[in-house]
């Protein structure tokens, strides 16, 4: 078991850089995918780090946070939970508006009759910026725990292809969290301070706005320990077409 | 045209998969959330077709799958996953699911899909 970062061989090193390039690939394919927007770059990085030691981690700040949480099962156990900050919050709810005032109004649930008199107040920027519709809220809310559902099952395919292990998902749940509660269950649920997190830090330009967003996988320690045992079985697995970074295990790419 | 059940506990993809299937010419018949929903609005309004999430919070789609061939068994359904299960496809398209589609993959695949299930 490693028991901090600088240990990570480079071979380690470069598994984990292929995982992050291929995850963060099909995140942005995925992304672009479901919601028809293009994604114009990003940067992206990925530590392998006791959670209280996260350089990447400390990068949120305190305040509030939105967040997405989600056990993972089967042959890879624990949790993931992807972390939002509150402006980056508001951007992605910025870019979303368009689309979801469209879905509203195609909807033929909708009765366009009770718009004679104006539209939903969430419809109109000033309202959605001060976050004060309570509908607007559910709407980006639940569209935030789908973008979730599909991240992290692209994180587990990822993880799939990359470690040899088979896992899924439980329901995500999004949350607002003023108080970093989410951050705090993390650290209460640690089996020692020395137990290994994945901590990813995504960049993603999206209509003029710059979202961020972090995923933090936190395997159990058994199944952090299957993960460098399968890096090892592969070793003899020809090299992918990544870039090494011997002896750190913070990685950084930019698209 | 194909009248359309679609069950997902998103009403974001709900909706947005709604859009696409009706801008493809089809009719979407109902909107479920979940697992039981799904099945008293199967066995009421009889689709020809069931757009279904796999992970929902009262039943998965494995379960609601199972119940929808006891109630008919040449139900027509598609699985819509973000399940990232190496082994759910082959499994479900065993126990009879007619087509398994990736949710990233859904906007660009589900018009398709359907012609295909609903022709064969």
């Amino acid at each position: 078991m490693l028991g901090n970062q600088s240990k990570l061989t480079s071979e380690q090193n470069r598994i984990f850089d292929r995982f992050l390039i291929d995850s963060t690939e099909k995140t942005i394919r995925a992304l672009e995918n479901v919601f028809g927007l293009q994604i114009d770059s990003s940067s992206s990085s990925i530590e392998i780090s006791p959670f209280l030691d996260s350089e990447i981690l400390k990068r949120l700040g305190g305040g509030l946070l939105y967040t997405v949480s989600s056990s993972m099962l089967g042959d890879l156990q624990g949790r993931t939970v992807l972390l939002m900050r509150a402006d980056d919050f508001e951007s992605l709810s910025e870019v979303m508006r368009p689309i979801l005032t469209m879905l509203f109004l195609s909807h033929p649930d909708t009765d366009l009759s009770a718009l004679s008199n104006g539209r939903p107040d969430w419809m109109t920027d000033d309202s959605g910026k001060n976050g004060s519709d309570q509908a607007f809220q559910d709407q980006i809310m639940d569209t935030l725990a789908e973008i979730g559902n599909i991240l992290i099952g692209l994180y587990t395919k990822a993880i799939y292809r990359n470690f040899d292990l088979n896992s899924h998902h439980s329901v995500p749940k999004a949350l607002r969290d003023p108080q970093q509660h989410t951050i705090r269950q993390c650290q209460t649920s640690l089996e020692t301070r020395d137990d290994q997190h994945l901590v990813i830090e995504n960049e993603f330009v999206v209509l003029g706005k710059t979202i961020k967003l972090w995923s933090l996988i936190s395997p159990c320690r058994q199944s952090f320990g299957k993960i460098l045992g399968n890096i090892e079985d592969r070793q003899k697995s020809p090299p992918g077409n990544t870039a090494h970074c011997p002896g750190q295990a913070l990685i950084s790419v930019s698209y | 045209m194909s009248k359309i059940l679609i069950v997902d506990d998103s009403s974001f993809a709900r909706n947005s998969l709604s859009l696409l299937v009706q801008n493809g010419g089809h009719e979407v018949v109902g909107y479920a959330s979940g697992g039981l929903q799904a099945l008293e609005m199967f066995e009421s309004l009889q689709p020809d077709l069931v757009a279904l999430d796999y992970l929902m919070e009262d039943m998965n789609g494995e379960e609601v799958l199972r119940e929808m061939l006891l109630l008919n068994a040449d139900v027509k359904v598609i699985i819509i996953s973000g399940s990232g299960d190496h082994t759910l496809k082959q499994r479900l398209l065993e126990t009879g699911a007619k087509m398994f589609i990736e949710k990233p993959d859904v906007r660009g695949r589900i018009l398709n899909v359907i012609d295909q299930v609903m022709q064969a």
